[in-house]
């Protein structure tokens, strides 16, 4: 079995990581065998799983610590149609060298915001370096919380332009549907119909990085 | 391209420069503050009495 292995790493807290790293295994665990590792030590990826209990969508979530991380990851990948890394917020960590020596693809979620497009660029350049480990990394940037009638929003696409790394077409729009998931600790798959228009973002962006 | 675009692009531009020569940017001029860690210089003149963080006699006269 050929995993496909994703990581979704910032530097900077609060890009929507884990709730990008959630939301996108639930939607590979319809597709396949899945497991999400758990690099972030605040274990967030771990409580949104555990307040949904038992009856929750997510697949297995599994803590890694900072051991062994390649190893880890290749393990799960022989077990797993699909593998996800939910990466710790700091650039100069071991860990997330380890992880993105690693995986096939990083995702960077970026938020319509100037500090989060800025510490984008620091993980454009780490990429870069990870590449001289692991010459196959290909990594793409996605844009979170996105709202229309805001004239950050409608910029992103083009002013990221000025990166190395390209923007996933697809992105996530701000919507309540994925607070929501986080409260009763599922995935916006997991919500009905409250979660379908969450749902049609994430599938247009699994859609996009199955094709890549 | 808009406004908003041409000021978020040259933000990245700025900051991908600075990124790129890093250790001037770093370079800061040492504080001649100390912020209290040295201890006080001993008064000339006022022999047998410490320093303020050391005193000789912990009782008042």
């Amino acid at each position: 079995m050929v995993a496909l292995r994703i990581a979704v790493a910032n530097q900077k807290g609060g890009t929507g990581k884990t709730t990008l790293t959630v939301n996108l295994a639930a939607g590979f665990h319809r597709r396949g065998e899945t497991v999400l590792l758990d690099a972030d030590p605040q274990g967030s990826a771990g409580h949104w799983s555990r307040v949904g209990g038992m009856k929750n969508d997510l697949p297995p979530i599994e803590s890694l610590d900072g051991r062994e991380v390649g190893a880890a990851i290749g393990r799960a990948a022989g077990s797993n149609r699909y593998v996800l890394v939910d990466c710790p917020p700091h650039q100069g960590s071991d860990i997330l060298r380890a992880v993105l020596a690693a995986v096939d693809l990083v995702l960077i979620p970026v938020q319509p915001s100037p500090p989060d497009i800025w510490a984008s660029i620091a993980m454009a350049e780490a990429v870069q370096d990870a590449r001289a480990r692991n010459s196959g990394l290909r990594a793409n940037l996605v844009l979170n919380q996105l709202d229309r009638r805001n004239a950050l929003s409608c910029s992103m696409h083009e002013a990221l332009g000025e990166l190395d790394v390209p923007v996933l077409a697809n992105g996530l729009t701000r919507r309540a549907a994925f607070r929501s998931a986080a409260l009763e600790g599922c995935s916006v798959y997991g919500l009905g119909g409250r979660g379908t228009s969450a749902v049609r973002d994430l599938e247009a962006i699994i859609m996009e990085v199955m094709g890549l | 391209m808009s406004k908003v675009t041409n000021k978020l692009a040259s933000g990245i531009r700025k900051v991908k420069e600075q990124q790129a020569t890093p250790a001037a940017a770093a370079k800061q001029p040492a504080s001649p503050v100390d912020h209290g860690k040295a201890e006080p210089i001993a008064i000339p003149g006022r022999a047998d009495t410490g320093s303020f963080l050391n005193p000789s006699r912990v009782w008042p006269d």
